[in-house]
């Protein structure tokens, strides 16, 4: 462990003993963009970590900070945006630190990323196949021929029926469900440790995201890798994750297992976040929906994101509260918590 | 033990008042043809669908995307115009109205997008797109007009200072406000509301449900609702209807439907909502293969080729819409076994 532990320790202390060595930590990770009107500040102080093998979802609205915070460990952060502070240990390497070089290595490889919009991933003019031959050619020593054997294998692994025959097909030829089952394909093709699903499922009919749900679940089972999946829809995680994480206006709002925060949510936001979702028996009754819209992000309050629309405020507020176990084993950033106490 | 009648045929439908009646309408596009192939194929977006919407409820209409739900609403409201059959609205049959007759009963029929910022002209001030439907009508007196468009922007919950700004200085929720006002202006009876909160962040979404709600209540409004998140429409609607390819194959109530769905596609469809095995236990069921192509649709029931039910006669005959139970209304042959 050693080396350069310090400001990060209060925010992830979790309780629990023993806890296998995270894959991923991310710790108080800062990424902002520059814009002739200030800069903003779209994930400002994040902090988690993800255990090899392990789900961990990310729920957020627009301008949360959830795909900042995804694109951020894939360093796939371009100007005028930036990364202004923070770690991201990968395997013990920070890889906000780390030359382009050996990211582009990990990209693809150890990490890899789907992204909503499968046909932004895949490039129209090559087969689905040679695509994926090529991906696994760029990290691994084989030949053309067994790479291709390999891409059938994965066709096959992500539920492509006549693989052999798929392969050949352009992605304009294939749905919308196929083409998400190729870049999960293409995803897996060097066996990453890390799988990032970013939206997944949000551009797909329900039926088909279910059977991308289903998928999912069965290959991180089969292939053990961990996932990070970023959604803002809270039913998606519940099919996919163990743990969620809540952003709100760039920070972490709370963490903790499905069940918990679904069931008995802390946080104001988390709160308000599942009682604008209708429920099943809620007919006839108003929903519960939080007032105001999330500021401009160039209007983010000092302090607490969300004190804007909060029923709680307080005056303590104007401060970032931190992220505490209230005592069951989650983790939530609000004063409400805190006893209203300050810093 | 079942009846093959069309749904406003049953006896709730008789005792309730349809505002609209929809009957054996077709919606169907020429595709393909050309000079290779020397023959225009047709895609049945919109296949013999009959079904009626009664006065002061709100009509939920799911399926995925290409079973035609949006081209059945926007034939409906004559924003494409149906190959055959009628739509009746308050027993007038719409497609029989001279071009000034359906301008005036246009008023009455008002529909709400999805995306407002395509929907609003940008060049437009806010008063300007409250007050488009009211100048070309002008059914009233211009300080009338005012006040109306006055009272609108705040009623919908925005501010009289935002009328003399541009759709974009608006967040979504706003632009949608604005199109709500802009729908209402004219003081319609029915309106077609088509994805009108899937462009919002949930949070905004809910507040948009609820002023839909209270709108509703105030002025008796009618409502079509078409989305694609399958819990808001439960939420939302007093009765749903189910489409596949270009047919609609179940209506119930909203209740029942999501409780007890009769027809296997609505069965898998409401399965596939996601995170419900913990809130209703549900069974996922997941659906092979793909959507067949509406050019060259299945024989019989649309629904068999990915049917675990089909039987022989289900490739033979179409099963019709018909009433299982006091007011539901399913097309599947074997519609008491699911």
């Amino acid at each position: 462990m050693g080396m350069a532990t310090g400001q990060a320790e209060a925010v992830t202390s979790r309780g629990g003993a023993a806890a296998p060595p995270a894959l991923l930590t991310v710790e108080n990770l800062q990424t902002f963009f520059r814009t002739s009107g200030g800069t903003v500040r779209a994930v400002d102080g994040v902090s988690f970590d993800l255990a090899a093998g392990a789900s961990l979802g990310i729920v957020g609205e627009s301008g949360s900070g959830k795909s900042v915070t995804s694109l951020s460990i894939m360093r796939l952060i371009d100007r005028p945006g930036f990364i202004a502070g923070g770690r991201i240990l990968f395997k013990g390497r920070d890889l906000v630190e780390l030359p382009e070089r050996d990211v582009r290595r990990i990209r693809g490889g150890e990490i890899s990323l789907v992204f909503q919009d499968p046909m932004a991933a895949l490039n129209p003019v090559y087969t689905v196949g040679s695509q994926v031959v090529e991906a696994i050619l760029a990290h691994r020593p084989i030949g053309r021929k067994q790479a291709m054997e390999r891409a059938i294998e994965l066709f096959r692994m992500v539920g492509i029926p006549a693989p052999e025959v798929r392969v050949n097909e352009y992605p304009h030829k294939l749905s919308g469900g196929m083409r998400q089952r190729v870049t999960i394909a293409l995803a897996l093709a060097n066996e990453p440790d890390l799988l990032i699903l970013d939206e997944p499922t949000t551009a797909l009919d329900v039926t088909v995201q279910a059977q991308i749900l289903d998928l999912v679940r069965d290959l991180q089972q089969r292939v053990d890798t961990a996932v990070l999946l970023i959604t803002h829809d809270i039913g998606v995680v519940r099919e996919v994750c163990e743990e969620v994480i809540v952003m709100y206006g760039g920070r972490v709002m709370e963490r903790g297992s499905v069940a918990k925060l679904t069931d008995d949510p802390k946080h104001p936001y988390t709160v308000g976040l599942l009682g604008s979702m209708p429920q099943p028996g809620m007919k006839g009754r108003p929903l519960q929906a939080i007032p105001g819209a999330v500021p401009a992000p160039l209007a983010m309050p000092q302090g607490c994101p969300f004190q804007s629309r909060c029923p709680h405020m307080m005056e303590v507020c104007t401060a970032m509260p931190p992220l505490k176990d209230p005592g069951d084993g989650r983790l939530v950033a609000c004063w409400l918590y805190e006893g209203g106490a300050t810093p | 033990m079942t009846t093959t009648a069309e749904p406003m045929t049953s006896p709730a439908a008789r005792e309730a008042d349809p505002i609209l009646e929809v009957r054996n309408l077709k919606t169907h596009f020429p595709v393909g043809g050309g000079l290779l192939s020397g023959r225009t194929q047709w895609v049945k977006a919109v296949d013999d669908v009959s079904f009626s919407i009664f006065r002061g409820e709100t009509f939920g209409l799911v399926g995925e995307s290409g079973c035609g739900k949006s081209t059945l609403a926007r034939s409906i409201v004559r924003l494409e115009t149906p190959t055959a059959g009628e739509v009746r609205f308050e027993g007038e049959d719409l497609a029989s109205l001279s071009r000034r007759r359906l301008r005036r009963r246009r008023k009455d029929l008002q529909v709400i997008f999805q995306d407002p910022m395509s929907s609003l002209d940008p060049r437009m001030t806010v008063r300007e797109l409250i007050a488009e439907g009211l100048d070309i009508q002008r059914d009233l007196p211009r300080p009338e007009r005012r006040e109306r468009v006055e009272w609108l922007v705040e009623r919908v919950g925005l501010r009289r200072e935002h009328l003399d700004r541009h759709p974009h200085e608006f967040s979504g929720g706003q632009r949608q406000r604005i199109g709500i006002a802009r729908a209402l202006a004219l003081r319609p009876k029915f309106i077609l509301a088509d994805e009108p909160v899937s462009a919002l962040d949930v949070s905004v979404q809910a507040q948009v449900l609820n002023l839909l709600s209270e709108l509703q209540a105030e002025f008796g409004l009618t409502y079509l609702f078409i989305a694609h998140d399958l819990s808001v429409v439960e939420y939302f609607s007093d009765r749903v209807g189910v489409m596949y390819l270009g047919k609609l194959v179940e209506v119930a109530k909203a209740e029942e439907l999501y409780a007890d769905p009769r027809m296997p596609y609505t069965k898998a469809l409401l399965s596939a909502i996601p995170g419900e095995g913990g809130v209703r236990g549900r069974e996922r069921i997941v659906l092979k293969g793909e959507v067949p192509s509406p050019i060259d649709p299945p024989s019989g029931c649309p629904f068999r080729t990915r049917c675990w039910m089909a039987q022989g006669i289900c490739a033979e005959v179409t099963p019709p819409l018909a009433e299982v139970r006091p007011d539901h209304w399913a097309a599947c042959h074997f519609s008491d076994r699911t």
